[in-house]
């Protein structure tokens, strides 16, 4: 979901560097945000990273706290306390936190014994006021840790390639040719290239100029079917807390940025009311993710494609695509092989994921400049060739400290890879009005 | 990054207005990484049909090149259809994003559930984002949808 991260992985390395969200008058478009929706939009902390840091802690879907003041209260125990006041200030983190705050912040935000109060801990105006300036300070932290070269690092093969250090192999240069001609990726993961630059060329201007980020910062709907792995779908009773994350079950559809344009179920408000009105032309719509990194993997595993041994992703805004083979099929092909049923019910003789793609889960404004791209086969795997010299840790190694300690996987092929797992998706029920039916409604109506 | 302990808060705020600086440096030369809005053609054409690339019983698309009509990077293909060829009183219309290092652009529209057997006649036009017209010519075409 654009409200999750469960199945699909949105980078956070480049995240930083999204403008805040905006609506570009003469072209008529949004750009900027960070999450698949937009809904950390940047307006008020100016940088939509630091606000995407905001969401975990206090999303029930995530780390779940019930109250912002909760992160105040950790900092102030913190070893590092000294280092954040250093900082930000003598005297931030001096809140007088009540003597049940730890029990509090211990009951998952959502919980009934909140009564819908998202504030639960009881402070004194002033105390609310510094605590909620050090969730500023804090996010404003982890984003300029983000920025740095510890996690965007622009360390890869093709930042190697661009600063004439690195020759590509042939399949990376065919790829890197068909990602901007036949394939026509680079009309939304822009990759910096002059328009007047052939492809033999070496790129001469200064690095801050044209180090490339692959995206475009904007939001595009490419078809993808409904996930019916994705745990909210099945949440649909009270937990232990008598907390519901999702009552619609089924009946939830992702309209990503045409849900937060109507401050919608399970994203955010919008901070500017002369947006709704472009909601129906947004429905559907995710953010257009960087494709730098999309083939990390922990250094454990060398690859994210089977037969591996290989590391498992999920792609896109709900991890329905398990591989960058198929993320490339699909663009080739979604329209090519399209049938009428839903994941889990291609037809016999037929192969989800390889000559069958389900129904879109919303089929309004899908981005046509793909879906039928006449792509070969050895085309397709050229591309993912390319995708590949885009994972930091080339020029210098990747300072990741975190240690995978499960096994690689091991087996299969890439264009089926996670085909076992398909599960049929139920008959869906339509899709609920708190979603479909907050004005202005999508147009056409989504079923 | 962070010296000796002994850094008075002074010292920490001129490091804030140094990170905040670096952002605004980097924003400006990022802004050179959205979609531009280029120049519009003076003409824009239909170079080849158009087609129906694909006619299934759920869904059908309708296809045609032209050469790159510049302007907005989001542009619209739009088909006017009906059965009736004096009366195209139906409206498709599908995004796709141009491509500025092209010469040449495709524009697909989606057209969901039309009637089985039927004729439809059309024709096709594209505007950008921001609802102006491409002023594409285009006569009346007409394709069967399968049973």
């Amino acid at each position: 979901m654009s409200h999750t991260a469960i199945n699909g992985n949105k980078p956070l390395g480049y995240a930083p560097f999204f403008p805040v969200l905006q609506y570009n008058q003469v072209q008529g478009l949004f750009f900027g945000g960070n999450f698949f929706d937009s809904r950390a939009t940047g307006y008020l902390l100016r940088v939509p990273d630091a606000e995407q840091a905001q969401g975990p802690p206090v999303d029930t879907q995530e780390m779940g706290f019930p109250d912002t003041a909760c992160v105040a209260f950790r900092l102030a125990q913190a070893v590092y306390r000294p280092l954040f006041e250093e900082v930000w200030g003598k005297g931030s983190l001096d809140i007088n936190f009540p003597h049940d705050t730890a029990q509090i912040c211990a009951t998952p935000g959502g919980a009934a014994v909140f009564g819908g109060s998202t504030m639960p801990i009881p402070l004194s105006g002033v105390d609310r006021t510094r605590a909620n300036t050090v969730y500023d300070r804090w996010a404003q932290s982890i984003d300029a840790f983000e920025q740095s070269v510890q996690v965007s690092a622009f360390s890869s093969k093709f930042d190697a390639f661009l600063a004439g250090k690195y020759k590509l192999t042939q399949a990376e240069m065919a790829g890197f040719r068909l990602f901007d001609g036949k394939g026509n990726c680079n009309s939304c993961h822009l990759d910096g290239r002059g328009t007047t630059l052939k492809s033999n060329q070496a790129d001469t201007s200064s690095a801050a100029m044209v180090t490339p980020l692959f995206t475009c910062f904007g939001s595009a709907n490419e078809g993808l079917p409904l996930n019916p792995r994705d745990a909210l779908y099945y949440e649909t009773k009270p937990d232990a807390y008598g907390f519901t994350a999702n009552p619609y079950g089924f009946g939830y559809r992702d309209l990503g940025l045409g849900t937060f344009l109507r401050s919608g179920f399970g994203s955010g408000p919008t901070p500017n009311a002369s947006w709704k009105q472009y909601a129906p032309t947004v429905d559907g719509q995710m953010q257009v993710s960087s494709a730098r990194d999309v083939a990390m993997t922990p250094p454990q595993c060398p690859t994210t494609e089977a037969p591996g041994p290989y590391f498992q992703k999920g792609f896109f805004h709900n991890g329905y695509i398990k591989s960058l083979k198929q993320l490339v099929h699909f663009y080739n092909t979604r329209d090519k092989y399209a049938y009428p049923v839903t994941s889990g019910h291609c037809p016999p003789g037929t192969t989800e994921k390889v000559d069958c793609w389900p129904l879109p889960e919303v089929k309004n404004n899908i981005d046509m400049t793909s879906g039928n791209l006449g792509l070969t086969e050895e085309e397709e795997n050229e591309i993912v060739a390319f995708m590949q010299t885009l994972s930091d840790g080339f020029t210098r190694p990747y300072p990741n400290i975190d240690t995978f300690t499960g096994a690689c996987m091991r087996g299969g092929s890439a264009a089926t890879q996670g085909n076992e797992l398909l599960i049929p998706t139920p008959p869906l029920p339509p899709c609920a009005s708190a979603i479909c039916g907050v004005p202005p409604v999508p147009n056409a109506p989504i079923p | 990054m962070f010296t000796s302990q002994k850094t008075r808060w002074k010292d920490g705020r001129r490091y804030v207005t140094a990170v905040i600086s670096a952002i605004s440096v980097l924003g400006g030369s990022l802004s050179a990484q959205e979609s531009p809005t280029t120049p519009k053609a003076a003409q824009v054409r239909i170079i080849k049909g158009p087609k129906i690339e694909l006619a299934k019983e759920h869904l059908t698309i309708i296809n045609w090149p032209t050469n790159n009509p510049g302007g907005s990077p989001v542009h619209y293909g739009i088909v006017h259809y009906g059965t009736d060829p004096n009366s195209l009183s139906e409206t498709a219309k599908s995004p796709i994003r141009l491509n500025p290092d092209h010469s040449s652009t495709v524009f697909r529209v989606r057209l969901d559930d039309l009637k089985p057997r039927t004729t439809y006649y059309y024709t096709v036009d594209s505007m950008e984002a921001t609802g102006k017209s491409d002023g594409v010519k285009s006569s009346v075409n007409h394709f069967t949808t399968p049973s």
